[in-house]
């Protein structure tokens, strides 16, 4: 033996440097010891090697080792020694310069694979061979095969020791079979694996050490991914993990999961960003991790709220993948401490209410991470008076600040309260007064305590602004029903109409808003209002009203998706929005009968102005056409408002109609050198109200012509100072 | 940018508990457009979102989403939603860096953008929060008249 190592070692000598060991070592008894081939194979990456990069070849004996002087670089040695199976090694050119490549007696894997109507037969299996846990061999196989595939059999080399199998085909599910025994006496074969086109995720579950008896594995999906052999599937799946925590679902959609393990008893352990592409295996990095349940102690100061009596704690978990939570208990603080048992482990919110339900601390855990969690309460005692207009308001007040930390207060007859905020800072204050349906959003206060001051002083001024009206159905009846009232797009005031319909909206500051009763039903609907703020009553009128449906197409019949009608009743102008769908269906909401005005504005087509019958019989249709036939107008206009109406097709639109929503700003072209858009040609008329006998400028748009028109004179001064 | 324009707001006037169970949201990825639910009767479930705006610089801008655009489905998921409230739940549950795959539908071409969600300022956030607070409201509302 000592003279054909050192025979090697004469004809290995290339290089320079020290030499390189390689020790051959039979990681399982055999029959008998081996003879073969070292190969030492140089591993350039990307670059071409060096001239002395050359591949080597020594002979070897299992359980000797071979000497061998290499270029520097990388190398990968493996053995060929007839009855045994080699490992391959690397060596990076870096000290230690000993490696050493384990080698098993040989054994085989067969088997046989059938495949799915319309699937090509694959030519080579990939077989990834892995010691089992526990393998008390000297050394551990890792490595994956390429095994050849012929009329659907496959024999694979591997070494003759227990190996957890993974057999896998291009585009098919992969099989997994765990701790299989291979000798070199007996091959061991996996049967008929009939191969199934899909994608499938896999995985481990651990607990740190045993694991439960029974562990669930959940697989729920967040998006698809519309791939053309999936459908959407809202199921989760479930599997239970093998005795050594291995899960594996098969044939699963294309999409994007969420994977949860769980055991009674246990934290569970989840994954939320699983995406499996179709006709793959996601075999998921690392291990889902059950942790064992934790307790929670909490410590509140000062122990006892500013009344003196015990905080109320409430704890919600949080709802992976969601903004919500669910209550997990609640309950009173003796003493300033507060437990729980047996808590998953993941994101928490504490809360530190006192008897009214004022919220004086807002806490985030996480456990186990928090599983002592100190709460200290701080407190602001704060006096304060409440008026609406010049008169104090008698009121329920709830105080929010950025945080999500409430307060509730009431201030009597004269408008003043007292109690206890969180903090200083700034919180926005709801307005409840005690008379009446109204609730007021208060401009926010800042609260602070002055200079040596143990209490803030907090004064909630109200604009002592209302609008009063009644909520009638089209016979006169009052309707009992909640009310909006808007400025600019802010809600700035909320009440409901009694069972006669009258309402009064308070706390509004002088000017315009618009107010909108709401039904929560779809067979009812009443047109906004403008009503001015301390201005004559309003009127609400409720109609009933039916989903009248159409379809719109191009003059070709081909629908027209995409489009926004603005339409209502001419006695309300246009207050309600519909869009037509991928079919170019539509659906709006009128009374039967009833006459429409109507703007549609629809990507790639002039817009068009029309007046709609509404069909009176159920199930009577508009249909509208839409033509490609444009012609430009624009309209010359002043930098403020009012604007002009523009007439034609049967209906009357105010300018502003016509303009695309958007995200806010001034719409385009108001206030500057005029307002353009393609319009249907026609002939239309831009005046100074809805009415022709306003006065008026008549503007003629012909197919692709550009018509311009002044509309800075159509509007009569107003007499009134 | 208003992820839900007032008019969005108003759409989901008619959601249902789901939304007024909601806590105050963490912060959500930024999209950059605003929009609002629709469907019909004869749709049934499958609905649609039309483009009300797309703020500039946005993730949306950058995917060339145009107001009026229909989106069609969101990752590969139809607008089938059971109630408005669960666009706005969809929507709020996106974090920045997450990618968002919309089908959408103008002059008859389908086509699929892929958003990937910015964060969202303090401004953006505070007004998108206004906006959730408001819808949670009106459910409130909605549900009390029932």
């Amino acid at each position: 033996m000592a003279l054909t190592v050192a025979l090697t070692l004469l004809l290995a000598v290339r290089g320079s440097g020290k030499p390189v060991t390689v020790h051959i070592a039979a990681a399982a008894p055999a029959a008998a010891p081996g003879s073969g081939t070292l190969r030492a194979t140089p591993d350039c990456g990307s670059t071409p090697c060096t001239p002395d990069a050359q591949a080597q070849e020594v002979q070897v004996r299992t359980g000797e080792t071979a000497s061998l002087e290499l270029a520097p670089g990388t190398w990968r040695f493996d053995a060929v020694i007839p009855g045994y199976w080699s490992a391959e090694a690397r060596w990076s050119g870096e000290e230690p310069r000993h490696l050493v490549l384990p080698v098993w007696p040989a054994g085989r894997i067969v088997g046989e694979v059938t495949t799915e109507a319309g699937m090509p037969a694959p030519s080579h299996l990939g077989v990834r061979i892995e010691s089992p846990p526990g393998s008390r061999e000297t050394a551990r196989v890792r490595t994956t095969l390429t095994c050849p595939l012929a009329a659907g059999k496959f024999t694979c080399a591997v070494p003759a020791t227990a190996l957890d199998v993974r057999i896998e085909a291009p585009d098919a599910v992969p099989y997994y079979f765990w701790a299989v025994p291979v000798t070199p006496e007996k091959p061991w074969s996996a049967g008929v694996l009939p191969l199934r086109r899909g994608a499938s995720v896999s995985g481990w579950v651990t607990a740190g050490r045993a694991l439960p008896a029974e562990v669930h594995v959940a697989l729920t999906p967040v998006a698809h991914g519309g791939g053309d052999e999936t459908r959407v599937d809202e199921r989760t799946h479930t599997v239970e993990a093998t005795d050594r925590g291995f899960f594996q679902f098969r044939g699963v959609p294309a999409g994007t999961y969420t994977i949860v393990a769980s055991s009674r008893g246990w934290s569970p352990g989840s994954s939320e960003d699983v995406t499996v592409a179709e006709r793959r295996e996601y075999e998921h990095p690392s291990p889902l991790m059950l942790e064992p349940l934790t307790d929670l102690h909490v410590t509140v100061q000062p122990p006892r709220n500013p009344a003196g009596e015990p905080w109320t704690l409430k704890l919600d978990q949080a709802i992976p993948l969601s903004n919500t939570y669910r209550a997990i208990a609640a309950g009173e603080v003796t003493g300033g401490t507060w437990t729980h048992d047996g808590l998953e482990a993941g994101p928490y919110r504490i809360l530190i209410t006192d008897g009214r339900g004022s919220v004086f601390a807002r806490e985030s855990i996480t456990l186990p991470r928090d599983s002592v969690f100190p709460v200290t309460v701080s407190a602001v005692a704060v006096r304060g008076n409440v008026t609406l207009g010049d008169e104090p308001l008698e009121a329920g007040l709830q105080f929010r600040d950025q945080t999500g930390k409430v307060a509730r207060f009431q201030s009597d007859g004269d408008g003043e309260f007292t109690g206890t905020l969180p903090n200083e800072g700034k919180w926005s204050v709801r307005v409840t007064p005690a008379a009446g349906e109204a609730r007021i959003d208060a401009d926010p206060v800042e609260v602070r305590r002055a200079m040596g001051e143990e209490t803030a002083t907090v004064a909630i001024r109200l604009p002592g602004g209302a609008v009063d009206g009644t909520i009638v159905d089209e016979s006169g009846r009052g309707v009992p029903a909640d009310v909006a009232a808007f400025r600019n797009g802010r809600m700035v005031g909320q009440t409901a109409s009694d069972d006669s319909g009258s309402f009064r909206v308070t706390g509004l500051p002088e000017g315009e808003i618009r107010l909108e009763a709401l039904f929560p039903a779809t067979d009812r609907e009443a047109a906004p209002v403008t009503a001015r703020v301390n201005g004559p009553a309003v009127r609400i009128i409720v109609r009933s009203v039916r989903a009248a449906t159409g379809w719109l197409t191009d003059e070709r019949g081909n629908p027209v998706a995409g489009a926004l009608f603005k339409y209502g009743l001419a006695d309300a102008s246009f207050e309600r929005e519909a869009v037509s769908g991928p079919g170019g269906e539509f659906e709006l909401l009128l009374p039967p009968g009833a006459i429409a005005d109507a703007v549609v504005l629809a990507p790639g087509f002039p817009a068009k102005l029309l007046s709609l019958k509404v069909p009176a019989r159920a199930g009577g249709r508009i249909d509208i056409v839409l033509s490609r036939l444009a012609g430009s107008l624009t309209v010359k206009l002043g930098n403020t408002p009012p604007w002009p109406w523009l007439l034609g097709g049967g209906t009357a639109a105010a300018l502003p109609t016509l303009f695309l929503p958007s995200l806010g700003g001034p719409p385009p072209g108001l206030g500057g050198a005029g307002f353009t858009v393609a319009i249907e040609p026609g002939t239309y008329r831009v005046c100074g109200g809805p009415r022709s006998d306003d006065r008026c400028v008549t503007a003629t748009v012909i197919p692709g012509g550009q018509t311009t028109v002044d509309a800075r004179n159509v509007f009569v001064p107003d007499p009134t100072p | 940018m208003k992820l839900f324009g007032i008019a969005a707001i108003l759409q989901v006037l008619a959601v249902g508990s789901a939304l007024q169970a909601q806590a105050p949201p963490v912060r959500p990825g930024f999209l950059g457009f605003g929009y609002t639910v629709h469907k019909t009767k004869a749709s049934d479930a499958t609905g649609w979102l039309y483009v009300r705006g797309v703020a500039p610089g946005s993730p949306a801008e950058r995917a060339s989403l145009k107001v009026q655009d229909l989106v069609t489905s969101i990752d590969g998921k139809p607008i089938a939603f059971s109630s408005d409230a669960d666009v706005l739940l969809l929507l709020a549950e996106v974090r920045p860096g997450q990618k968002v795959r919309l089908t959408t539908l103008r002059n008859q071409q389908k086509r699929e953008v892929t958003l990937t969600a910015a964060a969202m300022t303090d401004a953006i956030y505070a007004r998108w929060k206004e906006n959730f607070e408001l819808a949670r409201e009106a459910a409130r509302r909605t549900v009390k008249r029932r």
